[in-house]
């Protein structure tokens, strides 16, 4: 499984990636970019099974780098991992087709539920 | 923006982030460090609420979230640490939630740091805040505090 994690914050790329570890994908290949324009551009050389974005990033916010796989015809799965918790948010999110939301701080057990949700699929 | 933040919520989101025990007690200080102070804005860019903290809470915070080893934490001084500044950013960016749902409105870190710090300093000098004073398991403790009118 290839997995990008996406996020501004370093310590959260490393958090998101021991949780990642923690939650049974030790197995897993990830890749990190730290903002969203980032992560569209390893999204077009890389064959990814889910990306795991921030919202709140500079340059190329999380659900504008959806849009923007969307609207390049990638349909990799993307969920949010994010301190962003409102209905609002969680209302943009399904529209633009995110596969989850999860709000920070998030443990193993959420992040295995949300994966193992979506590998079912 | 009458907000009430409890202890217990606080306690709940650090225990998590931070996967440690974490005890949390109202606090009577006022703890502002300069450096650690961020605007809370809402989808107007607008101004809300400030976090801040001593520096200790900063530098304990910010180290817990790196599972930097705890000695380490004690030699670092009365200077702020950028990397473990850095760091606690991360937490109070986290514990934004407390203000968005206290408020059930959309609130986050300033993203640009557009608030001017007079903006900040203004809010500060003339509300009061519900601050906290918390115990990381291994590290040690600190306060923290939401500035709110």
């Amino acid at each position: 499984m290839m997995i990008l994690v996406v996020d501004d914050s370093k310590v959260m790329r490393k958090l998101v990636i021991r949780t990642i570890r923690q939650a049974g994908f030790e197995e897993a290949e990830v890749l990190e970019a730290e903002d969203g324009g980032e992560a569209l551009a390893i999204a077009r050389t890389t064959d990814l099974d889910v990306v795991l974005t921030d919202w709140n990033m500079p340059n190329m916010t999380g659900i504008e780098l959806l849009e923007a796989l969307r609207a390049e015809g990638n349909t990799v799965k993307v969920g949010f991992v994010t301190s962003e918790s409102s209905g609002t948010i969680r209302q943009q999110a399904d529209a633009a087709g995110a596969s989850f939301l999860l709000s920070k701080p998030i443990d193993a057990d959420q992040l295995a539920d949300a994966l193992s949700a979506w590998s079912r699929a | 923006m009458g907000l009430v933040l409890e202890s217990r919520d606080v306690q709940r989101i650090l225990r998590k982030l931070l996967n440690r025990t974490v005890k949390v007690t109202p606090s009577k200080e006022s703890p502002d460090h300069p450096v650690t102070r961020r605007a809370l804005v809402n989808d107007d860019d607008a101004l809300v609420a400030v976090i801040a903290s001593d520096l200790a809470f900063a530098h304990r915070s910010g180290a817990a979230l790196a599972l930097m080893p705890a000695p380490m934490v004690a030699t670092v001084g009365d200077e702020p640490d950028e990397d473990l500044v850095e760091n606690y950013i991360e937490v109070a960016n986290v514990l934004s939630r407390l203000v968005n749902e206290a408020s059930r409105a959309r609130v986050r870190i300033d993203p640009g740091l557009k608030v001017p710090p007079e903006q900040m300093e203004a809010l500060v000098s003339a509300c009061g805040c519900t601050a906290f004073h918390v115990d990381i398991e291994g590290y040690g403790a600190g306060d923290m505090a939401v500035y709110h009118g």
